[in-house]
C-alpha cells in the first residue's frame, strides 16, 4: 500500500464569479523514500492538491473522491485524528516562508512547539532538538539564529527555517510548495539536496510542487504534470524528462531556456479556468497535434509505458504503432 | 536598558509639550465669554468688589505677567487656588484624580479582557452565534449612550433586586476610610480596612460595568477583525497545518499576533474617559475628576481648567508612551 494514496481527487471552488473546477479526478501515489515532483503552470490546482493533502481546503471548496494517507481518507478526519495526521502525518513547507512564520515569536520558540507537539517531548529537551535542526538545514550559529525572529532573517534563511519546521513535526510525508522559488541557484539545488536527503535516508516521502520542471527534475524519482486541474502525465522523471509522452509536458519543456542559447518556445495560450471537470482534453485549444476526437471526449490517463501513464490518445496510438 | 533610554526620551518630550498646552490653555479660557469673578461675588456687589477680586485673584496684571507668574507658580509646584473654594487647586486635583483612575482603570482591564476573549473566540466560530452577537455589540454598543446604560443598570441593580449599593459615592462613609490615595479599593488595602474594601468594590461594580460596555464595542470591534485577519495569514494556517494543538494554535499563533495591534486604541480610549468619564462620574456621585473640571469649567474657574488639561496632557503623554512600550514588547517588529 502507498503512503499517499490519491483517488478521484475532484475539488470545486465556489466563488462570486460562478464555481472553478481546480482539480477534476486526479490519481497520484507516493511512495516511502521517494521524491515526487508536481509540475505544471501557476493555476494548475498543485497547491490545492498540496492543501487536500493536509486536510487544509478553503471553506469555499468542496471535495469529492478520497485522500487516503496509509489508508485513512484524509478528507474524512477531525478533531483530534486531523490534527495529528497534520505535521506528524503530512507536513508542508509553504510557499512564502517570511510570511508562515509567526512574526512574534522567536524561531526558536515555533520549532519547540512542533517538536514538542508531535515529539512528546518536553521543552528544554526540545530545546536541543531544535538547535540541532537549524545545523541540519544548513543555518550557521544556529545557537545564536534560534533567538532571532523571523523579520530578522533573510528570505533563504526563512526558506531553510520554514523546512526545519516542518522536518520537527516529523512527517511520514514532506510537501514543499515552490521550495526554490526566489532563491538562487546554488540555494536552491542545495535545499533540492536537502530533500533528497530525506528521502533517500529517513524515508519519508516527498512531494515538491513547482512550475519548474526542469530545475527540480533531477532529484526527482518521478514526475506529474498537472494541467488545468487534470493530471496529463506521470512518469519516472529521467523517462517524462526524456521522453514526455504528452504534448503538454512536451511544451513545458520545450518552454525552457537552455544554456547553449536557445531561448525556449513559448507556448501559445494559457490556462482554461474550468467550471466544471472537463468534457473533452482541456490542453486541446492548445494541442499542436490535435485531433477531432480530442475536441469530444476526456482523454483518460493510460498506462503508455512501465509506471508511465499519460493522457493522450494521439500519443498512446503512435506508442500501439511502435 | 534601551527601554530605558527611550522612555527617559519620551519624558524629556514631555517639558516642551506641557509649555505649550499651558499656554494654550491659559489663552483659551480668557477669551472665553464669562467672568470669573462675577460667579464668586453677590449679585450685589461693586464696581469696587470686582476690582478687588480681580487683583486678588491675580487677573490685573497683562496676560503674558499673568502667565509667567503661572509658570513660575507650576515650576514650583503651586497649581493655583481655585477661585470657587478657595482651596488648593492640587490638593483638590489629587483628592479626585485617584477615584477617576481607579474607576476608568478597572473599566479599562475589564473590557480589555472581555474584549480579547470573545473578539477571538468570535473569530474562530466565524458566523456562529458569538459571531454575530460580537458584531451586535459591536455597532449597537457605540450607539447607546453611557447614561441610558448606568440609568438602566441602576434601575435594574439597585432600584429592584437592591444588588448593588445607592449611587450615593465611593464608599459607605461608616467603614471609615481614610482616603489616602483617592482609589478606595487601594486606599482599604493600605489601611487594612477590609469592610471598607467590600463597600468601595460594591459601590465601583455599577459605574465601572457602564464604562466598560461603553468601552467595548471599540475594542471588541478591533480584536475581533485582528484576529480574522491572522487566521487568514499564512503564518496561522501554517500552525495549524503542522498540526500544533488548539491551545498553542490560539495562544501563540492567534491571540498573541491579535493584541500587538491593541495597545495604540487602548491608550486613546483611556486617555477619552478621564475627562469623559464624567456623566457617568455624576450619575453615580463619584466625585471625581470630570466632575471637578466641568463645574470649574461652567464657572470660568481657570486654574481648575488649567490644572485639568495640563494633568490630562501629562497623562495622554504617559498613555502613549505605556502604549508603544507594550507594543515593542507584543510585536518585536516595532523598533523604540
Amino acid at each position: 500500500m502507498s503512503l499517499l494514496s490519491i483517488r478521484d481527487l475532484s475539488v470545486t471552488i465556489a466563488g462570486s464569479t460562478g464555481d472553478v473546477a481546480a482539480l477534476s479526478g486526479v490519481r497520484l501515489d507516493i511512495e516511502p523514500g521517494t521524491v515526487v515532483g508536481l509540475v505544471g503552470e501557476s493555476g494548475g490546482g498543485k497547491s490545492m492538491l498540496a492543501r487536500s493533502v493536509v486536510g487544509l481546503l478553503p471553506h469555499t471548496a468542496s471535495a469529492t473522491g478520497q485522500v487516503l494517507f496509509e489508508g485513512d481518507d484524509v478528507l474524512a478526519m477531525t478533531g483530534d485524528r486531523l490534527r495529528r495526521h497534520r505535521g506528524a502525518g503530512a507536513a508542508m513547507c509553504f510557499q512564502q516562508p517570511l510570511l508562515a512564520l509567526n512574526p512574534v515569536r522567536r524561531v526558536g520558540d515555533q520549532l519547540v512547539d512542533r517538536l514538542v507537539a508531535h515529539g512528546g517531548a518536553a521543552r528544554r529537551a526540545a530545546r536541543a532538538r531544535a538547535v540541532e535542526l537549524l545545523g541540519q538545514v544548513g543555518i550557521r550559529e544556529p545557537e545564536r539564529r534560534f533567538r532571532a525572529y523571523p523579520h530578522e532573517m533573510s528570505g533563504g534563511m526563512a526558506q531553510r527555517v520554514m523546512i526545519a519546521l516542518a522536518l520537527a513535526c516529523g512527517p511520514r510525508l514532506l510537501l514543499a510548495d515552490e521550495p526554490t522559488t526566489g532563491l538562487d541557484v546554488t540555494l536552491a539545488g542545495e535545499m533540492l539536496a536537502l530533500f533528497r536527503r530525506e528521502a533517500t535516508e529517513n524515508g519519508r516521502a516527498v512531494l515538491l510542487i513547482s512550475h519548474d520542471i526542469a530545475g527540480i527534475a533531477a532529484v526527482c524519482d518521478r514526475l506529474a504534470v498537472l494541467y488545468a486541474g487534470t493530471l496529463v502525465e506521470h512518469g519516472p522523471a529521467a523517462e517524462v524528462l526524456d521522453a514526455p509522452r504528452h504534448p503538454y509536458t512536451r511544451g513545458l519543456l520545450a518552454a525552457v531556456p537552455s544554456l547553449h542559447g536557445d531561448p525556449g518556445q513559448p507556448m501559445r495560450g494559457g490556462q482554461p479556468m474550468l467550471g466544471a471537470a472537463p468534457q473533452s482534453c482541456p490542453f486541446e485549444p492548445r494541442c499542436p497535434s490535435g485531433e477531432a476526437e480530442c475536441g469530444r471526449r476526456r482523454p483518460a490517463l493510460v498506462e503508455i509505458g512501465p509506471a508511465h501513464l499519460a493522457a493522450c490518445p494521439v500519443t498512446a496510438r503512435e506508442e500501439a504503432r511502435g | 536598558m534601551r527601554l530605558a533610554r527611550y522612555a527617559g526620551r519620551r519624558l524629556l518630550l514631555l517639558l516642551p509639550v506641557l509649555v505649550g498646552v499651558s499656554i494654550l490653555t491659559f489663552l483659551l479660557v480668557r477669551v472665553l465669554p464669562g467672568d470669573p469673578v462675577r460667579t464668586v461675588l453677590p449679585q450685589s456687589a461693586t464696581e469696587a468688589d470686582v476690582a478687588a477680586a480681580r487683583e486678588r485673584f491675580g487677573l490685573d496684571a497683562p496676560l503674558p505677567v499673568q502667565y509667567l507668574i503661572y509658570l513660575r507658580n507650576v515650576a514650583t509646584g503651586d497649581l493655583g487656588t481655585s477661585f470657587q473654594s478657595g482651596q488648593d487647586v492640587g490638593v483638590e486635583m489629587g483628592e479626585r484624580i485617584g477615584a477617576t483612575i481607579e474607576l476608568i482603570g478597572y473599566a479599562m482591564i475589564i473590557a480589555l479582557l472581555v474584549a480579547t476573549v470573545i473578539g477571538v473566540a468570535a473569530a474562530l466560530r466565524r458566523g456562529g452565534l458569538l459571531d454575530k452577537g460580537a458584531r451586535l455589540v459591536g455597532i449597537a454598543g457605540n450607539a447607546i449612550p453611557e447614561f441610558v446604560l448606568g440609568l438602566i443598570l441602576i434601575i435594574v441593580f439597585y432600584g429592584s433586586l437592591s444588588w448593588a449599593p445607592a449611587p450615593d459615592g465611593r464608599v459607605d462613609g461608616s467603614t471609615g476610610l481614610v482616603p489616602i490615595t483617592g482609589a478606595s479599593t487601594f486606599d482599604a488595602v493600605l489601611g487594612g480596612n477590609l469592610p471598607a474594601l467590600g463597600s468601595a468594590l460594591a459601590h465601583l461594580a455599577l459605574p465601572v460595568t457602564t464604562l466598560a460596555l461603553v468601552v467595548l464595542a471599540p475594542l471588541l470591534n478591533t480584536v475581533r477583525s485582528g484576529a480574522v485577519s491572522v487566521m487568514d495569514s499564512d503564518a496561522y494556517i501554517c500552525a495549524v497545518a503542522h498540526g500544533l494543538p488548539r491551545r498553542t494554535v490560539i495562544k501563540r499563533y492567534l491571540a498573541r499576533p491579535t493584541l500587538a495591534g491593541l495597545p495604540t486604541l487602548t491608550a486613546l480610549i483611556f486617555g477619552n474617559l478621564i475627562g469623559g468619564a464624567v456623566l457617568v462620574e455624576t450619575m453615580f456621585s463619584w466625585q471625581g475628576l470630570g466632575q471637578w473640571a466641568l463645574k470649574g469649567l461652567v464657572t470660568r474657574d481657570y486654574p481648575v481648567i488649567q490644572t485639568f488639561v495640563l494633568v490630562t496632557a501629562v497623562a495622554y503623554l504617559l498613555l502613549f508612551l505605556i502604549a508603544d512600550v507594550v507594543q515593542a514588547w507584543l510585536d518585536p517588529r516595532v523598533k523604540i
